[in-house]
Order: C-alpha cells, then sequence, then structure tokens
C-alpha cells in the first residue's frame, strides 16, 4: 500500500508574514520591458539583469575548498592564481578552475553555488544597498516558478513576471526580508530584487554561480569596495555564457 | 535493514524509462503521462532496500539513522540556459542539512515529440553526480541534464531525477521526483 503523498514544504516566509505574495505584477513590468531575450549563442549581462542603470558589478559566489578541520570559502581571484589564470570580467569559473564543463567538480573541493547567493552575502549585500534607497521598507523580489520545491498547487492561478527566458513570482516586502524565503527548510534567495524607487537591482540567474547588481555608481562602488564580497565591475553589454571567457583557455 | 516502501513498483517503472529512452504515450501533447512522469512537480518520499546498494565507502556510524528529514530531493523545472546559448538544462537535486558519506543523482530530460495523436517522450539528455565521502560540504548535489536544441519548434520537457543517500549505518534511501512539464522554444 502506498503512503499519503507527502506534502512539498509551506513558504515559512508567506505564513511569518513579512512578505506578501502578490497577484499584481504590475510593479514588475519595467524589469520585464528592460530584460534582453537570450541569444542562441552569446548571453549577455542585459539578459540577467535590466538596463538602464549607470553602472553594473558582478558578485562571484565562492567555491569551497576542503581543508582537514571542514571546508573553507575560496574566491575565484585565488582559484585563478593557483592555475595561472587572468582575473577579467568575463571571467567563467571552468576556465579558471581548469575544469572540462559543468559537470565537473574540482579536484581541491566544490563549486561554487549557481541560482542562490549564499545566506550570509545575501545579508552583506542588502545590508550594502540599504542607504541608496529612499524605499527600504517597499521591494520586490522575484522567486523562479520552476524550483522543484515549489509546490505548482499552491500556486496555481497566481499571476507570474514574464521575462523572455523566466516566470517569477512576485513578493513585495521591507528590504530587511530578502534573505527571508524558505519553503520548508530549503533558503533560496530571490533571483531579481529592487526597491520601489528603482535606486538598483540584484539578479542571480538560476543557472549562474554569480549574482548582477545595477545601480548609481555610489551604489556600485560599496559593493566593489565590501571586502567581504568578491566582486567586480561589468557592463551590460558583457557576456555570462560559458564561452564568454576568451582570455583564458 | 529493508523497509516496504511505495516506490519499490515506481522505481521499475522509472528505471525502465531511464533504460529505454523513450516512452509511447497515445494522445494530445499535453494528455497522459507515463510512469515516472507527472504534469506537475513530485516530491518523493524516501524509501530502503538493499537491493539498491551501490558500492559505497565504509566509515564509521554516527548517529545519522533513521527516515533523512533533512535531505530533499527535487527535480527543477527545464528552462533555457543561460550558460550555453541555444541549450535547454534541467537539474536534480539532493540537500542534505547533514552530510551523508554517498549522494547520488541522476536526472534525465524527456522532450515530448507528436505526430498527430501519437505522441512519444525522449530522452535527450541526461546527467549524473556522486558527492565523495569529505570532510565537509555544502551538501548538496546537482545533476545538470543537458539538451542542444535543434531549431526552436515548440515542444514539452520534463525532467525525471533518481535520487540515493547512503547513511553511516549503511541503510541506503532512494527517491524519485518529476518536475513539471514545460513547453520550451527548444526543437
Amino acid at each position: 500500500m502506498r503512503p499519503p503523498p507527502e506534502p512539498l514544504p509551506d513558504p515559512r516566509h508567506e505564513a511569518a508574514g513579512r512578505v506578501q505574495l502578490m497577484r499584481d505584477t504590475s510593479a514588475a513590468r519595467w524589469v520585464e520591458e528592460r530584460l534582453w531575450p537570450f541569444g542562441t549563442g552569446e548571453i549577455k549581462v542585459g539578459s540577467i539583469i535590466p538596463e538602464g542603470f549607470a553602472a553594473y558589478v558582478r558578485i562571484l559566489h565562492p567555491a569551497q575548498r576542503r581543508v582537514e578541520d571542514g571546508g573553507e570559502r575560496v574566491r575565484w581571484s585565488t582559484i585563478a592564481a593557483w592555475n595561472g589564470q587572468t582575473v577579467h570580467p568575463e571571467m567563467q569559473f571552468d576556465r579558471i578552475a581548469q575544469l572540462p564543463d559543468l559537470r565537473a567538480t574540482p579536484a581541491w573541493g566544490y563549486r561554487p553555488p549557481e541560482g542562490s547567493l549564499p545566506e550570509d552575502y545575501c545579508k552583506r549585500l542588502g545590508g550594502e544597498l540599504r542607504a541608496f534607497t529612499a524605499t527600504p521598507d517597499e521591494c520586490w523580489f522575484c522567486i523562479w516558478d520552476g524550483f522543484g520545491f515549489l509546490d505548482p498547487n499552491r500556486y496555481k492561478g497566481v499571476p507570474r513576471v514574464r521575462t523572455a527566458a523566466r516566470q517569477y513570482l512576485l513578493y513585495r516586502g521591507p528590504l530587511d526580508a530578502v534573505c527571508s524565503f524558505y519553503w520548508g527548510d530549503t533558503w533560496q534567495s530571490p533571483n531579481l530584487w529592487w526597491p520601489a524607487d528603482r535606486g538598483w537591482c540584484v539578479a542571480t540567474d538560476i543557472d549562474l554561480p554569480e549574482t548582477y547588481a545595477g545601480g548609481g555608481s555610489d551604489a556600485i562602488d560599496a559593493i566593489l569596495n565590501d571586502d567581504q564580497l568578491e566582486a567586480l565591475t561589468t557592463t551590460i553589454n558583457a557576456r555570462v555564457d560559458s564561452e564568454a571567457d576568451t582570455i583564458n583557455r | 535493514m529493508v523497509h516496504a516502501r511505495a516506490f519499490r513498483v515506481f522505481r521499475s517503472s522509472a528505471m525502465a524509462i531511464l533504460i529505454a529512452g523513450s516512452v509511447f504515450v497515445l494522445g494530445p501533447a499535453s494528455g497522459a503521462m507515463a510512469a515516472g512522469q507527472g504534469s506537475s512537480a513530485t516530491q518523493a518520499h524516501w524509501s530502503t532496500g538493499s537491493n539498491n546498494q551501490r558500492s559505497g565507502p565504509a566509515l564509521p556510524a554516527i548517529s545519522l539513522s533513521g527516515y533523512p528529514y533533512d535531505c530533499t530531493p527535487r527535480s527543477d523545472n527545464p528552462h533555457d540556459s543561460s550558460t550555453y546559448g541555444g541549450v535547454v538544462d534541467g537539474k536534480g537535486w539532493v540537500i542534505c542539512r547533514n552530510q551523508r558519506p554517498y549522494e547520488h543523482v541522476d536526472s534525465v530530460l524527456y522532450r515530448q515529440d507528436c505526430w498527430w495523436i501519437f505522441c512519444v517522450w525522449n530522452a535527450v539528455g541526461s546527467g549524473s553526480m556522486t558527492w565523495p565521502p569529505t570532510l565537509f560540504t555544502y551538501g548538496t548535489v546537482r545533476a545538470l541534464a543537458i539538451h542542444n536544441c535543434n531549431g526552436s519548434s515548440s515542444h514539452s520537457y520534463y525532467l525525471s531525477s533518481y535520487h540515493e543517500i547512503h547513511d553511516y549505518d549503511g541503510t541506503v534511501w532512494y527517491s524519485y521526483t518529476s518536475s513539471n512539464v514545460v513547453s520550451l522554444n527548444c526543437g
């Protein structure tokens, strides 16, 4: 006899009341309009984060190195130095780590997480960006609707934010709630988030081991100067795809 | 230790699908699904069975036996890849808060091809990943299944995954999940 189906985990962030799932997605219309479609070859930063900001930054999720008494984070620049590779805005993890493809795991440890910021990076980034919005109490958060931990029945009929290649659930809440999204024990950082005054925007695509932020030059400089984050200046026309790294081989 | 669990029969069907590579379904593109396929995402129970054992490392037993509530298997929806232009990918995962000595995921990406009322689910990509025994990890295993698009015709896709973890007392737990069926412009 089969046991009853195991329910998918509840969204703790909704029950906690700090963020509200939205049925009106008009607040995200500007994102839908300013994101570029995916190319069939090159994929640009403009397909990940909306165009129109004065400056952009690429925040690199840390990899993890095995050490005798546990594990430690390792920056992309360190890995590049190990392998004699060059740090530049379009460098790709597989190239600097000298891995054959996206399925490979480095012998010394683990790939950087894809599709979600590390939780402490999320808090750090939210803290940095707080000073660069006049509306920290009203922010918008998009969560990709294809994650396997989402119960499709719960979100049936909920309107989606629709970009060229992704669909998202839209939440509203204070900036302080940006790192509060849990489905059961599964934590996820928003894939897109911005304040109501659109002073900046942050994007973590589901496939990428990095996060992009766009904003005024002051906001981007604050991220670049945070020594707890590894970040590089980039542009809306820079490539993000696996063939983007034309310097490292 | 062997527990009688629901997914024995399902497992047989799903493994047949993984091996055969294609499933014939009579009906419209959005119609009936074969075993292992779902119109909506599923999260399966963990089940155990000694016949499922793979060669795992011998490690000292610690108090991490019993139902693996801290491990979550899942299959995310197939989608246009942002790392490879003109590619659809799907990811199967197992995420454990407490690292196990062995964690493994096999994922298969299926595309539906239809002629008149005859539809076939073809396996168009697959991926596997095994976590070796380590002192520290994120406790995360991700299998990546990739398909290179041949044209931009619209097709239905879904991802099916087999997840296996070994506890320190030797118990093997396995589970199956499948993603939603999604329509993508990828031939």
